[in-house]
């Protein structure tokens, strides 16, 4: 697996477009997460002047609540790494490549193996580099530094991995399905952004939970913010099981779809 | 020892059948011409064999042993055009390449040297040339030191002096005992380089065999004389002789195994014929090819 995670790792190193996806995620995940605060606190501080009761001044980015709102933050941005993905397995299909690694002696399930290490290898790094968001968010926002309170909630992060991962999947899937590069992240952007938010309105009751996207975006739900609790809602503050099971079910099913393309087409 | 052994191997594209129950033994050590007219079902054979493309049905072992992907590694191979990742240098690329046969970078630069790619190693695949590209090809199927090396059109773009280059490369290799099968349309090269050879048609095996077994028949000869009746006669005749075709006076026929012009001239003088023209054709695989194909 290291070996195949070391090819992929080549390929995807010395692609400078993946690099400009890189910063931009960076980027714009680093202005929203430290933006959103100032802009939450602002509101507050307005509305807090209103209300005749004084709103405790308590900052979304404390130990341990910061885990739970980063990673929900971070999670608009899962695009971008399934965008990464799209780009690095479609290449393969334009380039050849994909038809080279078999004659140089991969085999069918190693070459899907590869892509499902790229994807492994892409949300542990996602993570990583929320979980470095959230320690200094953390550190800067918390008054009294204790361990077990900086170390709870933290499986948040874990969760947004497995949410890149399973957004990853469905990029894996469609790139596939798709073979070209623009066409392929046109296709997750409509599905993404328009179709399926649609869909989902048109079915009755809960049943949009159950579409692909908007499922594996359950995972990590809304988090309670004191501007939320000033209009008196409550939301889910942890990961269900419920959740996790239909999300992992949804990341099965996608790579098992890609396993078996990989298997039986001609290269 | 057999290297590759193909049972009725077959493969549709809609109602197309690109190659048809093809059956085949290659043993080790032999140098194995594929030919065939273009679309004949050469790069589809070879591409099912290298595992790309799925047979619709038949099968083939490589090295007696039902495991392809644990021998896929022995196999060095090039189809039709090179394949390389274009933003990466040659170096890289082939760094790739030694990833997935599992062996170090070390022999990076011994074959980069064979193909006289060494100095332009750090250079994006991209920038090279057509010939470079296909050098890098060669390359990248030599390395590890593969057991067999499957060539599709390997001097496809290459320069005359490139060319004679990789057929005395191919040469080389072979003296080390690695099994080489060739798709070439360069019959030239292929009857220089080549101990066996197989002829395809429509996805047909017309023939296969040794290459000198092949080539082993009657010699051809022209000849025209004043007296075309009595030569006419004289060849209907004798049964050593056997007319291929006449044509304004030119007489094209064989004439029994291993003979020369002289032991011909020497004849027809006995039977009283005088020859105007006389000359023996040239025994090659071209010709005897083009005769094949056509009257297949
Ligand atoms: N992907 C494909 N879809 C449909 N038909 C195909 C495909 N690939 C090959 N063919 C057909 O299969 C036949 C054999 O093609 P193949 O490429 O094996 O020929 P070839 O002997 O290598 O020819 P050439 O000398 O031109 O390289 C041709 O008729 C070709 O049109
Ligand atoms: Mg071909």
């Amino acid at each position: 697996m290291l070996r195949l995670l070391h090819i992929e790792f080549i390929k995807a190193f010395n692609f400078k477009a993946l690099w400009y996806l890189f910063l931009i995620y960076i980027l714009a995940l680093g202005i929203i997460l430290f933006g959103v605060e100032t802009f939450i606190n602002d509101i507050i501080g307005e509305g807090g002047r209103n209300l005749p009761i004084t709103l405790p001044k308590m900052s979304l980015y404390a130990f341990p609540l910061v885990w739970h709102n980063i990673s929900y933050l971070a999670g608009f941005f899962k695009v971008f790494p399934a965008i990464m993905i799209i780009i690095l397995v479609t290449n393969e299909y334009s380039y050849k490549t994909i038809k080279q690694q078999v004659i140089s002696g991969l085999s069918r399930n190693e070459l899907f193996f590869a892509k499902i290490s790229l994807i492994f290898a892409t949300s542990a790094i996602m993570g990583l580099l929320v979980g470095i968001f959230g320690f200094i968010l953390g550190f800067l926002n918390t008054e009294t530094i204790v361990f077990n309170v900086v170390i709870a909630k933290s499986q948040f992060i874990l969760v947004y991995m497995l949410e890149v991962f399973a957004y990853g999947s469905f990029g894996f899937l469609i790139a596939t399905l798709v073979k070209r590069s623009g066409f392929a992240i046109g296709v997750l952007l409509l599905w993404a952004y328009i179709a399926e938010p649609i869909i989902a309105y048109k079915l009755l009751g809960d049943w949009g939970d159950f579409l692909p996207l908007r499922s594996i975006g359950n995972l990590i739900r809304i988090p309670n913010s004191q501007l939320m609790k000033i209009f008196g809602i409550e939301f889910q503050e942890y990961i269900s099981s419920g959740d996790l099971y239909i999300a992992l079910a949804y990341t099965l099913i996608f790579n098992l779809i890609v396993w078996i393309i990989y298997k039986r087409t001609d290269l | 020892m057999e290297i590759l052994k193909i049972n009725k191997l077959t493969k549709h594209y809609g109602k197309l059948t690109a190659v048809d129950k093809l059956e085949l033994s290659i043993d080790k050590g032999s140098i194995y011409g594929i030919l065939g007219p273009n679309g004949s079902g050469k790069t589809t054979t070879l591409g099912m064999i290298l595992n790309v493309i799925r047979p619709s049905s038949g099968s083939f072992t490589w090295f007696a042993d039902s495991d392809l992907n644990v021998n896929r590694q022995k196999i060095g191979a090039i189809i039709e055009t090179p394949i390389f990742y274009p933003y990466l240098s040659g170096q890289k690329n082939l760094e790739i390449f030694c990833k997935i046969k599992k062996i170090g970078y070390a022999d990076i630069d011994r074959v980069l040297n064979i193909v006289e790619l060494y100095e332009r190693r750090k250079d994006a695949f991209k920038t090279y040339s057509l010939g470079m590209k296909q050098r890098l090809a060669i390359a990248g199927a030599l390395l590890g030191e593969p057991e067999v090396l499957i060539l599709d059109e390997p001097t496809n773009g290459l320069d005359p002096q490139g060319i004679a280059e990789i057929r005395n490369l191919i040469i080389n290799i072979a003296k080390n005992g690695i099994t080489i099968i060739l798709a070439s349309h360069l019959l030239d090269e292929v009857q220089k380089v080549c101990s066996h050879v197989m002829i395809l048609k429509k996805g047909k095996k017309l023939i296969a065999g040794r290459v000198d077994d092949i080539l082993r028949e009657p010699d051809i000869f022209e000849v025209k004389v004043e007296e075309t009746e009595k030569l006419r006669e004289l060849i209907l005749n004798n049964s050593d002789l056997n007319l291929i075709q006449e044509h304004q006076g030119l007489f094209v026929f064989s004439y029994k195994e291993h003979s020369n012009g002289k032991d011909l001239n020497q004849f027809l003088i006995e039977n009283g014929l005088v020859a105007s023209h006389l000359q023996k054709q040239e025994k090659s695989l071209e010709s005897y090819f083009l005769n094949i194909i056509e009257h297949a």
